[in-house]
């Protein structure tokens, strides 16, 4: 069999809800944020010894945490960026957790995504954090600039404002160059230049956008990845912009759902509810579905990236994707995905039904 | 309004006479042969597995990445799998675990002692950007021309309009856009950090660069694989100049190949060899440099290397076999080599036998191995005929046929991994 499986290397059993899993950069261990059902915020941390996981850590705060991000810290500071259900942006230090280094009130209600960028790459800008609130507004911090954000990205006050689902960095390719891509709970998908801070393209999805990634950060922008309610996965080749048509795209239906057991797809529409790319091979990524399985797809280029209208306007070509494995590790909806960047093939997943695994993934070196 | 619920039939508007054995074989379409399969699989017309079963084949004939193929596998688990198994996959992650935990402890260690913060960018100024209705590019146009709109009656107003103008503006307006999107692609198809090509990396400590390197090389890797050659390359040196490593020389090789750069290929391989000697991926990649410096020769004793160390390597065989047709290796003066070979790896009999035979009559002797690794083709007559030809006693058998043949089957499915894997 050439093509890749998953195994399940651990599976623990947590007493609290599971909202967000990462790995910590350079070892073998992993953040576990969440809710205990009393509503306060947990961050636990484990390790992996030998074929089971140790608890190293265990914070406990007043507000439930939903996000975090080891993004703009660095390799020998590898402090936590993490988002609550207040709307806290906090930035820990996992070492010394009691006093957090940075707190500050970003948004009304939750945090519900946050990114992070600049802490171990070279050359591509300042360190910043990107959170996105319940209350619609996108927010971009500087962690050395704790009392207000340096971009605030908000809808106008006079209408009612859509709750932002979903915020990650890109084309962060040189020290001024920088955008966010943000997606929305009505569909809305905007890509917003951080060097000229304006708008540069926006879409709406058919249904709420639950996540959103690029294959690489620190890239020219290359691919992007946005997941949606009811299954909806786009595949964006985000190297050439067409001045009408935007960006090229290939599309799945019902990436979230299940597939049956000879093929006939059944049960309800599943959201896909998160999508990250393997962080040694970019085209090809993992998604969580709302069924309990995680599909693993692998992108293809397609000939020529790029034609030309009858205009002579350059447009993209989007290439496709191929269903690598799928593979169900539980009742729940899965939700959260970390890779681990030293270690292919290393995963950790988290599920509602209070259980972080930890996945191995094999042959994804044949790719 | 008919609440009865349409059957996939006549949704998929599909006559029931498809249903067939005759239809589906001669069916070539396959997305009626999907249809065809849905229906059959949801039992609405009835349950036929003989022809399920023979729809499906079909459908994997025509169309062998469909999507009714796709099946979920359950999580395997330490009990699901063999032991073996289980710890061939587990094991490099426990190994991985206790290693990374060194760099773990340094890393926190140097944290804590330095408290410098290196980083020479400023924060921005703050911004705030107000999202409007639409885009903000949308919100403006619509609002001037709600202001600016002349109304039907103003008839001074639209004598001084002038429609060529407005045209023009608009037009130009528009050649804005399409300008502005156009500059966008061109940024974007530059390779990064053109501008800024100065890594400034005193401050980090090995581990730091060495995972920095990482981060390149997998870039680099990404590249490659977009066949983005010129930005792997960019990638790679950087890579090479932060932390070189064997496998960045190596996959810097591959590309200066690609780019039909052979000089630097050969000097990437080479590096690539001193920190690795034996790397049979590095060797290819010099003798493919060497064959691109037309030093062919020199390519003859490389893959002879490649078969010391890999007996059975068929593609440096079938190298071999092809370039050695041509020119003679001056491997021949080498004798001493060729004898500690022969002495040292008992095994390697094809290659020791090539050498061997080579020093014979190498033209000859080489025709009938070339044909021998090709598959399906009985060599045999051939075989003896060559030796007839060369009048020479058929002292030495050829290797067992079907041996050759397996293990040529066994390379060729990994021989169109090897430029995918090589990363």
């Amino acid at each position: 069999m050439d093509k890749p499986r998953m195994i399940e290397h651990i599976g623990h059993a947590v007493d609290y809800t599971v909202f967000d899993v990462k790995w910590i950069p350079c070892s073998a261990k992993f953040a576990v944020l969440g809710s205990k059902p009393k509503g306060t915020g947990v961050l636990e941390i484990y390790e992996l010894n030998e074929t089971k996981v140790d608890l190293v850590k265990s914070i406990e705060k007043k507000s439930s945490f939903k996000c975090g991000t080891f993004g703009a810290s660095s390799l020998r500071n590898r402090f936590m960026a993490i988002g609550d259900f207040d709307g806290r942006l906090q930035i820990l230090d996992l070492e010394r957790p009691e006093i957090p280094i940075f707190n500050t009130k970003a948004h009304n209600g939750i945090v519900n995504a946050i990114d992070g960028i600049g802490g171990t790459q070279i050359n591509c800008g300042a360190p910043e954090i990107v959170t996105g609130g319940k209350d619609g507004s996108v927010k971009v911090w500087d962690p050395r600039q704790n009392d207000e954000p340096v971009v605030d990205i908000s809808p106008p006050e006079s209408s009612s404002s859509r709750d932002c689902w979903a915020v990650t960095f890109g084309d962060s390719h040189n020290n001024s160059d920088r955008v966010i891509a943000a997606g929305y709970d009505n569909g809305d998908l905007k890509l917003v230049d951080l060097r000229k801070l304006a708008v540069r393209w926006e879409k709406t999805e058919k249904n709420g956008v639950c996540s959103i990634q690029f294959d690489r950060k620190d890239i020219p922008m290359n691919k992007m990845v946005v997941t949606t309610l009811e299954g909806g996965l786009h595949v964006y080749d985000m190297r050439t912009q067409h001045p009408e048509k935007g960006f090229a795209s290939v599309s799945e239906k019902n990436a979230g759902r299940s597939v049956g057991s000879n093929g006939v797809i059944s049960g309800p529409k599943a959201t896909v509810w998160a999508v990250k790319h393997l962080p040694q091979n970019r085209d090809i990524f993992v998604t969580c579905g709302g069924t309990g399985s995680l599909r693993l797809w692998n992108y293809e280029y397609p000939g020529k990236r790029k034609l030309k209208d009858s205009d002579e306007k350059e447009y993209g070509v989007a290439g496709s994707i191929y269903l690598l494995n799928s593979t169900a590790i539980s009742t729940q909806p899965a939700h959260c995905f970390d890779w681990n960047t030293d270690k292919m093939g290393l995963g950790v997943v988290g599920a509602f039904d209070q259980t972080v695994r930890v996945l191995v993934t094999t042959k994804l070196n044949l790719y | 309004m008919s609440t009865k619920k349409k059957t996939l039939l006549e949704k998929y508007d599909i006559p029931i006479s498809y249903l067939d054995f005759a239809y589906v074989e001669k069916c070539t379409n396959p997305r009626e042969m999907e249809k065809i399969v849905n229906i059959l699989r949801s039992g609405e017309e009835g349950y036929y597995p003989a022809l399920t079963k023979r729809a499906e084949e079909k459908l994997l004939e025509l169309k062998p990445n469909s999507k009714l193929f796709r099946t979920e596998e359950d999580l395997l688990t330490k009990s699901s799998i063999s032991l073996k198994e289980w710890e061939s996959e587990t094991n490099p992650i426990v190994d991985w675990s206790s290693d990374v935990k060194n760099v773990d402890k340094f890393l926190q260690k140097i944290g804590s002692s330095s408290n410098e913060n290196c980083v020479e960018t400023v924060p921005r100024k703050t911004k705030k950007i107000i999202l409007g209705g639409n885009t903000t590019k949308d919100t403006k146009t619509s609002d001037s021309k709600s202001q600016n709109r002349i109304k039907s009656t103003d008839y001074s107003a639209w004598d001084k309009f002038d429609a060529e103008t407005e045209i023009l503006k608009m037009d130009l307006e528009e050649e804005k856009v399409k300008e502005e999107v156009e500059r966008m692609n061109r940024l974007n198809l530059q390779s990064s950090k053109d501008l800024n090509e100065d890594l400034k990396i005193d401050h980090l400590t090995m581990i730091e660069r060495e995972k920095l390197a990482v981060s390149f090389k997998d870039r680099g890797n990404d590249y490659f694989r977009a066949k983005e050659y010129q930005h792997s390359l960019k990638e790679y040196n950087k890579s090479i100049e932060i932390f070189p490593t064997a496998m960045a020389f190596n996959n810097r090789a591959i590309t200066n190949i690609k780019l039909k750069d052979f000089k630097n290929a050969l000097e990437d391989s080479k590096k690539c060899l001193e920190r690795e000697p034996g790397n049979i991926k590095a060797l290819f990649r010099k003798a493919e440099s060497l064959l691109g410096l037309n030093r062919n020769s020199d390519a003859v004793d490389t893959y002879l290397d490649i078969m010391e160390i890999e007996p059975s390597n068929v593609h440096a065989l079938k190298a071999y076999n092809d370039l050695s047709g041509g020119y003679s290796s001056n491997r021949k003066a080498k004798g001493t080599r060729i004898m500690i070979s022969d002495g040292s790896t008992g095994d390697s009999n094809e290659s020791a036998d090539l050498r061997k035979n080579k020093d014979v009559k190498p033209k000859k002797k080489v025709e009938d191995y070339s044909e021998l690794i090709k598959p399906e083709k009985t060599v045999k007559n051939k075989f003896f005929k060559a030796m007839e030809n060369i009048s020479k006693k058929p002292t030495e058998t050829p290797p067992p046929e079907e041996q050759l043949n397996l293990n040529f089957n066994l390379e060729s499915s990994k021989a169109n991994k090897v430029l995918i894997e090589e990363i």
